[in-house]
């Protein structure tokens, strides 16, 4: 009986049941171990709480906490974050009932010793229930440096407050503003795709006109023949951000409370121009930051000149043959 | 008139360098504008081109001073000093000469690489908004050529004795510099030294920065 009811199971097993797919045992290791460190990330955090991450700093109705390990370097941040915040959005934030941005690293769990993982915390009062939030994984690098933090958290904020504009300006803009460069590296990127466009309207907005600027930008449209493509989005990025420039610390809000009128209208809202002012002052900002026509300044001749002579010197000195 | 002999002596000794080193000079730029250009259409990846090109003209006037520099001195080294110790000049006046005759020496090379970056330049039709820099590039050249042919210079000229001291010092240096490196890992001084060489008022200054002929 029970070898008939074994051969009953065995070729119900064999007809019903699909075959298993061999596994990779690599891919078992790897997710083993991937699982694990979760555990591990989730067993600390539930361990430890809150009772690592204590608030640092608090201005301008926004709060900052971090871990203790990186307090100091979080407080710098939250110092650099207003201030650039300040130049891009003034006094506004993304949501009336409060956000919060949560930048954590990794830790580290590896043969060495157990390093628990950082959080450095912005939040936005009132700290409610409603709140928005935003977590983003970093390096630890990122998170215990000021300036690397603070763009990070600036570009989430960016990112936040591009949600409480039009949806003609978010779909515009494709990508979320380049706040994570700094000032300089962001104009010089931009200046390089500027100058280095190929397409015929690309090439006369570098020589001047505006109209092809606004077509190369997407802003217009056009009926040239041959016109070429636009510049890559990141330049679109650029110009917005001359225009929040432009327009002071009251910029983000015009250009929130203009978001039903069209692309144009809300661009020259925010910076307070009309759009083919704004446009020749993007223009000639990027073209202003081209390499200098002298390689050599007057004091860096004069200082190899008198290299020059020194070695000479030297040479007189030091060929005393016997 | 002694000076004009020097010349003339120097040439003689010198020109094949020299004219292979001009011609070099003439056919750099040219080269480098030449072969990377297919229209407007690629223009960043041209303006990369021109970049790695640029790296070129440093090592070009590195070779020109220190070939020119072993020329000027190969006959005095043969003859282990002994014409210019003989001459009724006195030794500072006749190094100033040799100085002088092979600063005379570099203008053909630097007015070769003057005209190359003419010729490469103006003969192009390039799109607005990039621009041409064919004098700053020269005169950026002919300084570095300069200081670089003072150093070799005056490591050429200098006595047999003199440069057993500088061997012994750059192997104290180097010696100092493992130590140093062994007891605190984060202090290089090889790269500090270089570093305040290399950055200005440092007189390898002029090798750094940009070497670009074309640029936006």
């Amino acid at each position: 009986m029970s070898r008939l009811r074994a051969i009953a199971v065995l070729l119900l097993a064999s007809s019903v049941g699909r075959p298993v797919l061999a596994q990779d045992s690599l891919v078992w290791r790897d997710s083993v171990a991937k699982l694990g460190r979760v555990m591990q990330a989730l067993a600390d955090s539930l361990r430890t709480g809150d009772s690592t991450v204590v608030e640092v700093s608090r201005s301008q109705g926004l709060v900052l906490r971090a871990s203790r390990e990186i307090g100091s370097p979080g407080a710098r941040a939250l110092e650099r974050f207003l201030e650039s915040k300040r130049l891009w959005f003034g006094p506004a934030v993304p949501s009336e009932e409060g956000f919060r941005i949560l930048l954590r690293d990794y830790g580290d769990y590896g043969s060495g010793a157990v390093r628990l993982p950082q959080s450095l915390e912005l939040a936005g009062l009132p700290d409610s229930d409603e709140m928005t939030r935003v977590f983003r994984g970093v390096s630890r690098r990122v998170i215990g440096n000021p300036d690397s933090a603070s763009s990070t958290l600036l570009f989430e904020f960016g990112k936040l407050m591009l949600t409480s504009t039009s949806g003609t300006l978010r779909k515009w803009l494709r990508d979320p503003l380049p706040l994570h460069l700094s000032d300089q590296d962001r104009k010089l990127a931009a200046m390089y795709a500027f100058v280095t466009g190929a397409g015929a309207s690309q090439r006369d907005c570098v020589a001047g006109s505006l109209t092809d600027c606004a077509y190369v930008l997407g802003l217009r449209p056009t009926a040239r023949a041959g016109a070429g493509g636009g510049y890559p989005e990141f330049l679109r990025g650029d110009l917005l951000l001359t225009a929040l420039q432009a327009g002071g610390e009251g910029a983000w809000e015009r250009l929130r409370l203009a978001s039903v009128r069209t692309l144009s209208e809300q661009l020259t809202e925010a910076a307070g121009l009309p759009l083919d002012s704004l446009l020749a002052r993007w223009r000639s900002g990027l073209l202003a930051l081209r390499p200098t026509d002298q390689p050599l300044t007057a004091r860096q001749a004069l200082a190899t000149a008198l290299w020059g002579i020194m070695l000479l010197a030297a040479a007189l000195g030091i060929s005393r043959w016997a | 008139m002694m000076l004009k002999a020097m010349i003339r002596i120097q040439w003689k000794a010198a020109w094949h360098l020299i004219v292979v080193l001009a011609v070099a000079a003439l056919a750099l730029p040219v080269a480098s504008v030449r072969l990377g250009w297919k229209g407007a259409a690629n223009l960043p990846f041209y303006l990369t081109q021109l970049q790695l090109w640029g790296l070129f003209y440093p090592g070009l006037a590195c070779v020109a001073a220190i070939a020119l520099a072993a020329a000027v001195w190969a006959s005095d080294r043969r003859g282990h000093h002994i014409y210019a110790l003989l001459l009724p000049v006195p030794r500072w006046r006749y190094v100033l000469l040799r100085y002088l005759a092979g600063l005379v020496l570099l203008i053909p090379i630097a007015l070769a690489l003057w005209l190359g970056t003419l010729l490469a330049t103006t003969t192009l039709d390039l799109p607005p908004g990039i621009r041409v820099f064919p004098h700053a590039i020269t005169l950026k050249f002919t300084l570095t050529l300069l200081v670089l042919f003072g150093f070799a210079f005056a490591v050429a000229s200098a006595s047999g004795r003199t440069l057993g001291y500088a061997l012994r010092g750059l192997g104290l240096f180097l010696a100092i510099h493992l130590g140093v490196l062994m007891l605190r890992p984060g202090t290089n001084l090889i790269a500090g030294l270089v570093g305040i060489l290399i950055t200005w008022p440092g007189p390898l200054a002029p090798l750094g920065g940009r070497w670009m002929l074309i640029d936006v």
